[in-house]
């Protein structure tokens, strides 16, 4: 048996080719199971990861990080902000009035006046809000009202009715995919001597019918901080004048002018004071010019009245002086900061001898309640915040 | 010796199973599926809504002597101004900025007490009809002087009633 297997080693047979059996050897059909099973494994694997898809949560997270912007817009004040009675605040204590230079000293953007006001917005904070000029970098914003180390995108807008919109962010399109927030606000609009109806502030400077004795040029606007900090309307109707612009308008003016005497041609006005009263920390009173010039438009074109007088000035009036205090403008300087302040009195001083100005009513009291006072309106608008 | 036995039984299989999971695939991933917490966003964001058009019309625009009363006062103080009150909320509501119109519907009820039987009575005040759709509620305490005879409550007096809101995408 082993010889004949040597023989057979040594020796091949003539037939060369060895006599294969199906044993050991894959078949085809075998081969091509393999392969579609393979392939499909594949396909499998492949498409799992499709299947989450419609699970995925980044709408959610949109959405939510667009409700958490429009809370933080239209229910807080941001920081820095002021509480009521303060004894004295300056600029950097309200986070609008923070110059670029210095924004890294606001913290948190915020459209309403106060915690207690939510969907109550001030028309100074809705402005600092909305200003590429103040806010070029779309950094500052997403640091300031957003929140996050991941970069979204945004857009705030906001439509005030009756105004063009104001807004700030990216611009998107309305068919894509974001996360949105529509809040409905009101816009306290600043208050007004002139709410443009005849008999308003203008009938304080009718002049008096009979020649007077003893004139005088001087008129005043008397702005009592008691009453307009009336706690019964709260923040949400009273006037602040450290928060709020206040806008003094004269129309008329002409109806002033002495006509008794020939060669006066116009009503002259020397200077325009705020003259502040306060009472001292210490105890007594204290009163006197507040050392700031004031910049009026008078007839349509600009012109300071600077501090201390260089008299005499003479600006000729024919019909209106409009001046606007920015928010602030009547925050007592730090140097006054042991006077409490009862009232400040925006007195126009007009050259006596140009002027007839009734004496008996020369002052004219800033507050709701005064001939044509146009007290603060609040207006609806619609904000949307947008995040993707 | 391999048979030919069993050989299309696992074709058939592997073909089966590729159409099984072809079809799985084409069925999940063309259906959105909504999580709990997304219809829960779109609740929240129509009751933001609801609540801000509510605060929003109770608020006088300007201050006046003695008490302002909003508009949302004076329409539960008069029922004829319904139809007005009806505007005005959809216009609140509806309305967007950068984008069509929205459609949200609404239904309000005013909540008072009857003191004749001392019930809480639900009167119909103004909207559209609700058909149980899927809809959120959103609620307004509101004093209102009901001593004229076309008050919205139910007793002729000075009351707080409770304002309710139904809100949906219609």
């Amino acid at each position: 048996m082993g010889l004949n297997s040597a023989e057979k080693i040594q020796k091949p047979s003539k037939t060369s080719i060895p006599v294969l059996d199906d044993s050991g050897q894959l078949s085809i059909d075998f081969i091509v199971g393999f392969t579609i099973f393979m392939i499909t494994l594949i396909l499998a694997i492949t498409m799992t990861s499709g299947l989450l898809v419609g699970l995925q949560s980044k709408k959610i997270d949109y959405d939510a990080v667009a409700y958490r912007t429009g809370v933080v817009l239209v229910e807080d004040p941001g920081e820095p902000t002021t509480i009521i009675n303060y004894p004295t605040i300056t600029e950097q204590d309200e986070w609008e009035r923070i110059g670029y230079d210095q924004r890294d000293l606001v913290k948190r953007f915020g459209l309403t006046a106060y915690k207690s006001t939510p969907r109550i917005l001030t028309v100074q904070k809705v402005l600092g809000f909305f200003n590429p000029s103040m806010w070029p970098n779309l950094n500052d914003y997403e640091k300031r009202m957003i929140f996050s180390n991941y970069p979204y995108h945004f857009n705030v807008t906001l439509k005030v009715q009756g105004e063009p919109p104001l807004y700030v962010g990216e611009p998107y399109s309305i068919n894509s995919n974001y996360g949105y927030i529509r809040r409905i606000v009101l816009v306290k609009e600043e208050s007004n001597t002139d709410d443009g109806a005849v008999g308003g502030i203008d009938s304080y400077l009718y002049r008096e019918a009979d020649p007077i004795s003893d004139p005088t040029g001087e008129f005043n606007v008397r702005l009592d901080y008691d009453t307009l900090l009336n706690k019964d309307w709260g923040p949400t109707y009273w006037i602040e004048p450290p928060k709020e612009d206040i806008v003094i308008n004269l129309a008329n003016v002409s109806e002033i002018k002495n006509d008794l005497d020939s060669t006066v041609t116009d009503s002259t006005l020397n200077t325009i004071r705020i003259v502040y009263y306060g009472r001292l920390l210490s105890g007594g009173d204290a009163t006197g010019d507040l050392p700031l010039p004031v910049t009026a438009i008078i007839d349509g074109s600009s012109h300071t009245f600077p501090y201390p007088d260089p008299f005499p000035i003479e600006v000729p009036v024919n019909r209106t002086v409009n001046i606007t205090f920015p928010a602030g403008f009547f925050i007592p300087p730090s140097a006054y900061a042991h006077i409490q302040l009862i009232s400040m009195n925006i007195s126009f001083r007009f050259n006596e001898s140009t002027v007839h100005l009734a004496k008996h009513n020369n002052v004219y009291e800033y507050n709701f309640g005064s001939q044509g006072f146009m007290a603060p309106t609040l207006k609806t608008g619609i904000l949307e915040v947008r995040v993707w | 010796m391999v048979s030919e036995e069993g050989q299309l039984y696992t074709i058939e299989g592997v073909a089966a199973s590729i159409l099984i999971l072809t079809t799985v695939y084409l069925v999940l991933s063309t259906t959105t599926i909504f999580t709990p917490g997304e219809s829960h966003i779109y609740d929240m964001q129509l009751e933001q809504l609801g609540n801000d058009a509510l605060a929003v019309l109770d608020t006088s625009p300007t201050w006046s002597d003695p008490y302002p009363k909003s508009s949302l006062e004076l329409s539960l103080e008069d029922i004829s101004k319904a139809p007005e009150f009806n505007t005005t909320f959809l216009e609140l509501i509806n309305s967007g900025i950068g984008q069509k119109p929205d459609s949200i519907k609404y239904n309000a009820t005013v909540i008072s007490r009857d003191s004749s039987t001392g019930e809480l009575v639900r009167i119909p005040y103004s909207g559209s009809i609700y058909h149980r759709e899927n809809a959120v509620k959103v609620f307004r305490w509101v004093n209102i002087d009901n001593t004229a005879a076309n008050g919205a409550a139910k007793d002729t007096e000075n009351q707080t009633v409770l304002f309710e809101v139904l809100l949906w995408r219609g």
